[in-house]
């Protein structure tokens, strides 16, 4: 039978479309058949290659930035390139807003852009900048393959050979997601690269995958985003990584975990050859992260507490201590490491034990959010890590014994156990300059009616949130059996704020009593024993005695 | 820079015997922290006196509350107090306090 239905009959409009561009920008190769381009024709290349509105996706991360292509993108000329929509991880750089000022681009899908979150709320309301939607790195890369598949890639390697070959090295990150969404829907990919080497220390992408190559001379921008220096941490991160510890890595016995960017969980990591160790956790707990190559990490490493660290980037300075220690990190055929954001945000979605971080505020239902009035920051991962995963279907200790204790959800699937990740986060009850950290109203409500989003933007949804800490103790939200109850325990550990002050001692004492609250007497903690001095390094440098030298920080980490 | 300066006055039962310590100190002035200093009165003193000078404007209600807790808690009588804070947030005070209070137990 004939269906009714017109038959389509074109299959490869995008293959000639981007053929045609290809062609096109053969006359800025360096000689026929070659796929490199000098750094002085990129402009050119670009306006070759790219066409008004075009999906293009600028690589940038928290730490690797395809920074020579995005200067060369804000020079292109705006009345032949311009309505881009960019797809891009984070929005860091000054010149990915340029791109906006200049009339380049026009509508964003993200997701983080904490270092540009003044400037993009500016340009949001100014019109300059029409934001899609903002999302956890796991959405955005999930929508490269649906919906936000982009045309052109613009991404950074360290090195390339003559074939297109990549090497991405530590900092892989985000380009294996970019490049193979791109491609396999026929687009355009170009590279930044410091250099055209006869070989590779090994392939990071494959050479067929990868159409023009810039080698500019110099290494893409990388920022040494998760260094702490251990000299920054205060004794109240150390009462409260105590608290971490004792109270509930070694009580749910944590093997795999995620670790933020604060100085809490900073503290947390250099407590575990020292207090951890008193405790007789060692072996029991903290021995699978996934989590970039935090230098803090560097004491229990050497103490053997770690078995393993998969990555979302790498870390500047960390490259030969990494390399030298193949057994712990994720270590190629060269002998480097290779990172994957993409991997590692899975891993950290559904493979962990315990997430922990930190915020700017909460609020009495226990939601919390580091967006304030005037800045839109976004999400970058945590949304993922700090989440219990409806899809997760394996089981290990901590999550099974979590599962039991969640009161609140109990039931709702008749006599069958479930699971449940540890989501924590670790707030003091008062930020910088005395600002409350616990308030009736978040922020977020405040941006969200500014920007015209349609939900307030929050980080951790007060239901996924198992542990509250603060410097006053531990709230054990999932014990919980009612809303009510949780905003009780939320109000005893919010210390002497608006929110804290309504904390009714009596019910406080019942908690307490309940095993629903802790405080640091409850948990055996001298508050006064909560001293810096149980730190294993107390500076940048005893981290690279640690190492034995292998540790080579940034210069602006050296105070010596 | 403007500085608060708030006082506070506590009384209590003077302590029957006395040893140990007649002078303490805690912390250390810098951004966002603060030192405490303490000399013990007379005996039979049972009044204490708390003088801050805080480089923060306008917490003087949170002072009250984090001072009355430590002091019906801890049962300090018969002291001059000074706290020089640069600063600090409630939980560096009381955690401040409570390294205070394991000195006053300790000496």
């Amino acid at each position: 039978m004939e269906s009714m239905a017109a038959r389509r009959t074109e299959w490869t409009l995008r293959k000639n479309e981007f053929l045609k561009r290809l062609c096109e920008a053969q006359q800025f190769v360096s000689e026929p058949g070659s796929k490199i381009v000098d750094p002085l024709d990129c402009v050119s290349l670009l306006e070759a290659v790219i066409q008004s509105g075009d999906r293009v996706a600028l690589e940038g991360n928290n730490q690797k930035q395809a920074d020579f292509l995005a200067d060369c993108l804000c020079n292109v000329d705006a009345k032949r390139v311009n309505n881009l929509h960019m797809v891009q991880s984070v929005i860091a750089l000054p010149s990915h807003c340029e791109v906006f000022e200049r009339g380049i681009a026009r509508l964003a899908d993200f997701s983080y852009s904490s270092p540009q979150s003044a400037r993009v709320a500016q340009m949001v309301s100014e019109g300059k900048m029409k934001i899609g939607e903002i999302h956890t790195y796991l959405e955005l890369f999930g929508r490269y393959f649906v919906d936000l598949t982009p045309d052109v890639a613009l991404v950074a390697a360290i090195s390339a050979d003559r074939a297109g070959n990549l090497y991405t090295g530590p900092n892989t990150e985000d380009t294996p997601t970019i490049v193979e969404a791109t491609k396999f829907r026929q687009g355009i990919v170009v590279a930044q690269v410091e250099k055209i080497v006869d070989k590779l220390p090994r392939v990071d992408i494959p050479g067929e995958w990868v159409d023009f190559l810039v080698p500019v001379g110099r290494p893409c921008y990388t920022e040494p985003l998760f260094t702490r220096d251990p000299a920054l941490i205060t004794d109240v991160h150390v009462l409260m990584a105590m608290m971490v510890i004792k109270g509930i890595y070694g009580e749910y016995g944590v093997r795999s975990l995620n670790h933020g960017i604060g100085f809490g969980t900073c503290a947390i990591e250099l407590l575990l050859p020292t207090y951890a160790e008193s405790l007789g956790l060692k072996g029991k707990i903290c021995s699978h992260w996934t989590v970039n190559p935090h230098p803090s990490l560097i004491p229990a490493i050497e103490c053997g507490f770690v078995e393993s660290v998969h990555s979302f980037g790498s870390e500047v300075g960390m490259e030969d201590y990494m390399a030298s220690r193949p057994d712990v990190f994720f270590i190629g055929p060269d002998g480097n490491m290779r990172s994957n954001r993409a991997m590692c945000q899975v891993a950290g979605h559904y493979a962990v034990d315990a997430f922990v971080g930190s915020t700017l505020q909460v609020d009495r239902y226990g939601n919390s959010s580091a967006a304030v009035a005037g800045r839109i920051a976004g999400f970058g991962g945590a949304p993922n890590m700090g989440c219990d995963p409806p899809g997760r279907r394996h089981s290990t200790p901590s999550w099974l014994r979590a599962g039991r204790e969640s009161a609140m959800t109990r039931g709702l699937i008749g006599p069958v156990e479930r699971g449940r990740k540890l989501v924590i986060q670790m707030v003091e009850t008062f930020g910088a300059g005395r600002v409350q950290s616990f308030v009736h109203r978040l922020d977020a409500w405040t941006l969200m009616e500014e920007a015209g989003f349609a939900i307030p933007p929050i980080m951790m949804y007060g239901d996924a949130i198992t542990h509250l800490v603060t410097e006053e103790g531990i709230a054990h939200l999932l014990r919980c059996d009612s809303l009510k109850q949780r905003e009780a325990a939320i109000k005893a550990v919010a210390g002497y704020t608006d929110l804290g002050r309504e904390a009714d001692p009596k019910e406080t004492l019942e908690l307490r009593r309940q095993g629903i609250v802790q405080t640091p007497e409850d948990l055996g903690i001298d508050i006064g024993d909560a001293s810096t001095s149980h730190l294993a390094a107390h500076s940048i440098r005893e981290l690279v005695e640690w190492s034995g030298g292998l540790y080579r920080p940034p210069d602006r980490f050296r105070e010596w | 820079m403007a500085l608060e300066r708030l006082e506070f006055e506590y009384t209590g039962v003077p302590e029957e015997k006395r040893d140990g310590w007649d002078y303490l100190h805690v912390g250390h002035v810098m951004s966002g922290d603060l030192e405490i200093l303490v000399e013990r009165l007379p005996a039979q003193a049972n009044v204490s006196r708390i003088r801050i000078t805080t480089s923060a404007v306008g917490f003087g209600s949170v002072w009250q509350m984090v001072i009355d807790e430590f002091m019906a808690t801890r049962k300090v009588c018969g002291c001059e107090i000074w706290i020089n804070d640069d600063g600090a947030t409630p939980a560096v005070v009381k955690l401040r306090l409570s390294q205070l209070a394991r000195e006053m137990s300790v000496k």
